[in-house]
């Protein structure tokens, strides 16, 4: 049956940091399997959708892995021009707040 | 040499590790003490700095380095790590040298210490580019030349490379106590000591990811001490504080932090794939790791270089009436517009930024709200200029707009912000950017990389090649 879930739903660590000063990249950690493939499996994290929610273009968007072993989804775009770590319109140096868009999130999953 | 048993202990200067987790490190006998003390991370303006320790301060910085000598002296055990607040630029290299001449003067030390630069010689790099070497970017970022350029190499003030494992390796090979490197991929000083010894690179690189943030990989996470011992075909690691355990999960997910993928990590010569690791629980604190490859790829070692693009000034400006918090938007663009008339044709270009608190300061162009929604926001103004001199002025021209501008439905005649504190502008000093951050391939792992073998409590003068002759001694730099 379907239903609209938040993705931060049954995450543990739902957090973002720089990977060097030109990308953000969010990390979530699921408490438990089926909190995890709820949303691995709903197909709602495409690079489309997720440009879409931070409001970039496509080609930002530069990954998204799913990681089973952990129960854990990494999600890493390019920042915004002028935005990069250090650059004159950056307020989060570390990224660490750049998460909130994607935590708030809801999306369809579907649960057979 | 069937085994490495590795002592992790930060050189950051973050204060996390501590002599009681050091010592039951020491009583497992590690054969080499290793910790990260470099990183970009708190952003370009540390590369910049013309202070000796402008990042966490020389009392930090001493206190954990004086923990690592300790432990090296005391454990008679090798030492390796890279330094530099936090940049790890020659003049910040040195700085960390002061404190252990320092160091090692007031507690009798005697160390033979190889010392390695990761400050690139801008002649020697525009030589490079003349030969045809090729210099992509790491990222696409609009400032950044998709290709290396002479104006790019002249523009910035300072470029370091990471250095890979094989100039520590080199360093190690001549007999010292220990080797202090300046910047160097983190993974590198890890991976130096056991490959020297012929430890499997694959193996070696995965132990030294896995360790290299110490304690981050345990339950909780918090950068203190950690061990890990190598063996030929996998390694285990285990915190050194009681208080925290490492668990499979704990350690599988380290993986991800502040990397781009999780599964391949690019690092000079190769690639670090743990898509098909395998991570046992041995006992309730340790867990065993096996099972990463290495890909060989050209070998390739990160540029990072800043520019000085001026001086900042800011002012704060707090918003409570309602009627503002509505049209805000109107405000900032009169006062942006307002400013550029007046300035630009007088002094030439400038930046203006305002950051509204309180509406997207935070996430810019992700922001899904497009006004205020609270009862109170903040402004944040930013000019840089050429000097400190002129963006001071260009910002007190600007707050006097914010406070006396109109907007519509504006009452406050007296004036239309809360200005925080007195003086109401801050000047924040030198701005740099990162103008460089792209990929150098070298032939010679060691080329760029200028070493010299120091016994250690020194001359003052013995650290002068990395001050341009300038004398450094007690925190303080002449000349």
């Amino acid at each position: 049956m379907a239903r609209t879930i938040r993705l931060a739903e049954g995450a543990r660590i739902f957090r973002s940091k720089n990977a060097g000063p030109f990308r953000t990249t969010v990390d979530i950690f699921y408490t438990d399997l089926a909190s995890y493939l709820a949303v691995k499996n709903s197909g709602a994290l495409t690079r489309e959708a997720v440009a879409n929610r931070l409001r970039v273009p496509v080609e930002a968007v530069e990954g998204i892995f799913f990681s089973d072993e952990t129960l854990g989804i990494k999600i890493t775009f390019a920042k915004h021009p002028r935005m990069a770590s250090g650059d004159v319109r950056c307020v989060d140096t570390f990224g660490a707040q750049q998460y909130v868009p994607l935590k708030d999130w809801e999306i369809e999953v579907d649960d057979g | 040499m069937d085994e490495v048993r590795l002592l992790q202990s930060s050189a950051m200067g973050y204060g996390n590790v501590s002599w009681e987790a050091i010592r039951r490190g020491l009583e497992l006998e590690p054969h080499v003490i290793v910790g990260q003390g470099t990183s970009s991370d708190p952003g370009p303006a540390y590369l910049g700095s013309d202070e000796l320790h402008p990042y966490v301060g020389r009392l930090n910085r001493k206190r954990d380095l004086g923990l690592i000598l300790r432990a090296a002296v005391e454990g008679r055990v090798p030492f390796i790590f890279s330094g530099g607040s936090p940049s790890g630029s020659d003049l910040h290299l040195a700085g960390v040298l002061e404190v252990v001449n320092e160091l090692t003067r007031e507690n009798g030390w005697r160390l033979r210490i190889g010392v390695i630069s990761g400050q690139i010689d801008k002649a020697w790099l525009k030589t490079k580019l003349r030969q045809g070497v090729r210099v992509p970017r790491l990222a696409d970022y609009p400032d950044l030349s998709p290709e290396l350029t002479e104006s790019d190499i002249e523009r910035c003030k300072i470029i370091v490379a990471q250095m890979g494992p094989e100039p520590i390796i080199e360093a190690l090979r001549q007999g010292v106590d220990g080797v202090i490197t300046g910047r160097a991929v983190d993974i590198a000083l890890y991976m130096a000591y056991p490959l020297l010894h012929g430890f499997d690179r694959a193996v070696t690189a995965h132990m030294a990811k896995t360790i290299e943030c110490g304690a981050l990989c345990a339950d909780p996470p918090i950068a203190d001490n950690v061990f890990a011992i190598l063996r030929r075909d996998h390694f285990d690691v285990f915190p050194l504080s009681p208080d925290r355990r490492c668990t499979v999960t704990s350690v599988a997910s380290h993986a991800f932090y502040e990397r781009p993928d999780i599964f391949r990590e690019l690092n000079p010569g190769g690639f670090l794939d743990v898509s098909k690791a395998h991570f046992e629980q041995v006992d309730e604190r340790t867990v065993r790791v096996w099972g990463a490859r290495w890909v060989e790829q050209p070998y390739t070692v990160k540029l990072e270089g800043v520019q000085q693009i001026g001086y900042r000034t800011i002012t704060l400006a707090g918003v409570r009436d309602p009627a503002l918090l509505e049209h805000i938007d109107d405000l900032v663009e009169t006062v942006w517009r307002r400013t550029r008339e007046k300035w630009e044709d007088e002094v030439g270009p400038f930046e203006l930024e305002f950051m509204i608190f309180g509406k997207d300061a935070i996430l810019g162009p992700s922001e899904p709200y497009s006004r205020v929604t609270g009862h109170e926001a903040c402004l944040l103004a930013s000019v840089v200029a050429h000097t400190q001199e002129l963006a001071t002025a260009i910002i007190a021209y600007v707050r006097g707009q914010l406070l006396f501008a109109d907007y519509p439905g504006r009452t406050s005649t007296a004036g239309n912000v809360a200005v925080p504190f007195s003086p109401g502008d801050i000047p924040t000093g030198p701005v740099y950017v990162w103008r460089i951050w792209h990929a150098l391939p070298l032939d010679d792992p060691l080329e760029p990389f200028r070493m010299r073998i120091i016994d250690f409590p020194c001359d003052p003068s013995e650290l002068a090649w990395l001050t341009g002759g300038r004398r450094v001694e007690g925190g303080r730099i002449d000349g």
